[in-house]
């Protein structure tokens, strides 16, 4: 064999493989669908069966694309960027709205309209409401859950039905133990807030979805509960200060959702607690918040019929009870969200009052970076607390400069 | 006819040559040299992954240095790090320094001592962090124990005051086995001549240190500073780990903030500016340190009195 020619075999094949990386799947007819990667090896081969079933019976190719959920929006940026665009995937709740205000999602309620097996009525309505932008339908529901309060039975003899009832449990509460874990930093701080907010009857938008609100009475008053709740003894303070503090068995409740349930009963099989409604201001309804996930179809896909049945297909009760096996939720459909467990029962009654985050731009930029420090940094700090109405009056000020 | 045959001979021996560097030098064009002027060119644009990218010129400079409201952890971030490369430079220097004198001091156990220091080096950055929010959980753990033993409150990551300063000493406590080879072999390279001939003009164990040791190492010090240094200012992991940038910001750093950028907000051409404001102020230490710390402009000067002994006048 000459030099050149053994150059040539050498390197000809590494050029095509890098070549053929970049293709993507639209020109074969095959659907690209991402999902959240199911974190067990047996929920991933349902999953993929679950697609093998659709094949089956449509005769439409589908390429499941499995993407761990800490890194799925990084991953499916990236995507979007390049040329292995997905057809359809998952998105998290409070993304619809950017990607739907840059026409990279279709708005599928001409799609929808047409389905035989499901209508609006039969969702959850919050969450339905997730995936409308603009008077417009962006995507559906599939999986759903909300934040319930998580006590421990060796801490708390009853159950705190009222904000009054609860902050009354820190009196009985044995030596070294405190109230309450807290609604950690940052995101997690605005995210939880939404839970004591809706139980005063505020909300993070005005009526007219035209300036933030989380700054009004409502607000002043939910913060004030959670600063209550907190304390300012070192014990408290040191407590929640510890990582796994409420599976220790050092506070008496968190809140938490369903997967938080896999995870105590996992790393913690001693620990003894269960699950209630979170406690709401006397005379008034228990609220919480809610979160989960959606399907979209994307602009720029060729085969948007074809991703409309693989929709209408996953929404089938069997598949969908599948699927929120998968991420440890529940169907976002009502009559199917059913469990016999009666910790989970729970969460399905907290679904009923729930709210998800509002459905506007940027919202997840006013979260983490206004909101959330607000609380945790400011309102909430052990070192320095600030003052609840400035510091709620500053977050709103920036978010309203940054949204509207 | 010959001549001809030797030229064409060696033209195709050139030409495999450059085949066989070929995949090396694609993956450094396209993985190594494009993307550092594609993030510059996407410095100038308004772009969040998904949509075609707009020019705006200058405006994601202009708005991170001036707009406090839009982009309120700019200035917090960029000072969070210039203290954490304040606190975790000198002392890994310092500390560099210390331990590797004691281990060319022909200790015995040298060569245990070199592994012990060096196993952190080697350990993933989510491990370390794994065990040291396990030594400092405040109710777990040694500071813990502490706090049931003493009755102390003491909680590490929980305040604005001490959080920053665990993060340096972590980093110096992991780089430090890196650190301490790289000081040994700079050590053990000096003239053993030198320090008997200090010996001889009545110097003791400080003299030499100061007057042999340090000049022998200061090309090594200039290496370790400038290398610690846009190391501490890449700082990343830790805070990402441990914290997520609390309290109170106190551990957002800048590489952590382009991250909440670009992944979180998809905000990439304002990550992109603040990636080329990151490498100028990089470019810009790397400077004033050749210049003034020891080994930098002077550092040849030295190398080569040492080379002569004349540096050992002050002895």
């Amino acid at each position: 064999m000459t030099n050149k020619v053994f150059a040539k075999i050498s390197f000809l094949p590494t050029i095509l493989l890098s070549l053929v990386g970049c293709q993507d799947n639209q020109g074969e007819g095959i659907v690209s669908f991402w999902a959240y990667q199911p974190s067990t090896q047996a929920h991933q081969n349902a999953f993929r069966a679950l697609i093998s079933d659709f094949t089956e019976e449509t005769g439409i190719k589908v390429k499941l694309n499995l993407v761990v959920k800490d890194s799925f929006n990084m991953a499916l940026n990236s995507a979007l960027s390049g040329r292995s665009k997905p057809d359809m995937s998952y998105l998290d709740q409070p993304l619809i709205a950017d990607y739907a205000s840059d026409g990279t999602i279709y708005d599928i309620s001409s799609m929808f309209a047409d389905f035989t097996s499901v209508s609006q009525d039969d969702f959850f309505s919050s969450v339905y409401e997730t995936n409308i932008y603009d008077n417009k339908l962006y995507g559906l529901p599939l999986n759903v859950t909300a934040s319930v309060l998580f006590y421990n039975k060796n801490l708390v003899a009853t159950v705190p039905q009222t904000w009054e009832e609860w902050l009354s449990c820190r009196d009985s509460l044995p030596s070294g133990k405190s109230l309450f874990d807290g609604i950690g930093n940052g995101g997690y701080a605005g995210w939880y807030f939404q839970a004591f907010l809706a139980n005063c009857g505020g909300s993070f938008l005005n009526e007219g979805k035209s300036a933030v609100a989380f700054n009004d009475s409502h607000g002043i008053e939910a913060a004030e509960m959670i600063r209550s709740l907190y304390g300012s003894d070192q014990t408290s303070i040191i407590n929640r200060g510890t990582s796994d503090a409420f599976g220790n068995g050092l506070v008496a409740f968190k809140l938490g959702s369903s997967s938080d349930i896999d995870r105590f009963d996992i790393n913690f099989p001693t620990l003894n607690y269960d699950v209630a409604l979170v406690p709401s201001k006397t005379g008034e309804i228990s609220r919480s918040n809610m979160g989960g996930e959606n399907a979209v179809v994307y602009s720029h896909s060729k085969l948007k019929v074809e991703c409309g049945k693989l929709m209408e297909f996953l929404l089938r009760e069997e598949n969908l009870d599948n699927l929120s096996d998968f991420t440890g939720n529940f169907p976002a459909i009502r009559t199917y969200a059913t469990s016999e467990d009666t910790r989970l029962n729970i969460i399905i009654a907290q679904m009923e009052n729930s709210v998800p985050r509002p459905v506007i731009p940027k919202w997840i930029r006013v979260n983490d970076d206004y909101l959330g420090p607000a609380l945790s940094d400011k309102i909430l700090s052990d070192e320095n607390p600030r003052d609840i109405q400035s510091s709620l009056n500053d977050a709103a000020a920036a978010a309203n400069q940054l949204l509207f | 006819m010959v001549v001809t045959d030797k030229k064409r001979q060696k033209r195709r021996t050139a030409l495999i040559g450059w085949l066989f560097i070929l995949p090396l030098i694609l993956y450094f064009l396209v993985f190594q040299i494009a993307p550092i002027f594609m993030s510059f060119g996407i410095s100038f644009t308004e772009w969040n992954w998904r949509t075609v990218p707009q020019f705006v010129g200058f405006d994601n400079y202009v708005q991170l240095f001036t707009n406090r409201i839009l982009y309120p952890n700019f200035w917090k971030s960029l000072w969070v790090t210039i203290q954490y490369m304040l606190m975790s430079v000198p002392f890994s220097i310092a500390t560099t320094l210390i331990v590797s004198a004691m281990l060319n001091s022909k200790i015995k156990g040298e060569k245990f001592f070199k592994s012990a220091f060096f196993i952190p080096s080697v350990t993933a950055g989510v491990a370390i962090s794994a065990i040291w929010m396990f030594l400092i959980d405040p109710t777990y753990g040694v500071v813990g124990a502490m706090n049931r033993a003493w009755g102390t409150n003491i909680n590490l990551l929980g305040r604005t005051t001490t959080a920053l300063p665990l993060m340096a000493v972590m980093a110096v406590w992991s780089g430090l086995g890196y650190n301490v080879l790289i000081m040994l072999s700079a050590m053990k390279n000096i003239n053993p001549s030198l320090y008997e001939a200090c010996e001889i003009d009545g110097g003791g164990a400080v003299r030499k240190f100061f007057h042999v040791t340090l000049p022998g190492v200061a090309p090594t010090i200039f290496f370790l500073c400038i290398t610690s240094t846009i190391g501490s200012l890449q700082a990343f992991d830790q805070m990402y780990l441990m914290t997520g940038g609390g309290p109170d910001g106190s551990t957002t750093t800048f590489m952590l903030e382009i991250y909440n950028m670009i992944f979180g907000y998809q905000e990439v051409g304002t990550a992109s500016a603040m990636s080329y404001i990151l490498f100028s102020l990089i470019l810009v230490i790397t400077i004033i340190g050749q210049r003034f710390l020891p080994g930098g402009r002077e550092r040849k000067e030295k190398e080569r009195k040492v080379k002569d002994g004349k540096h050992l006048k002050t002895c």
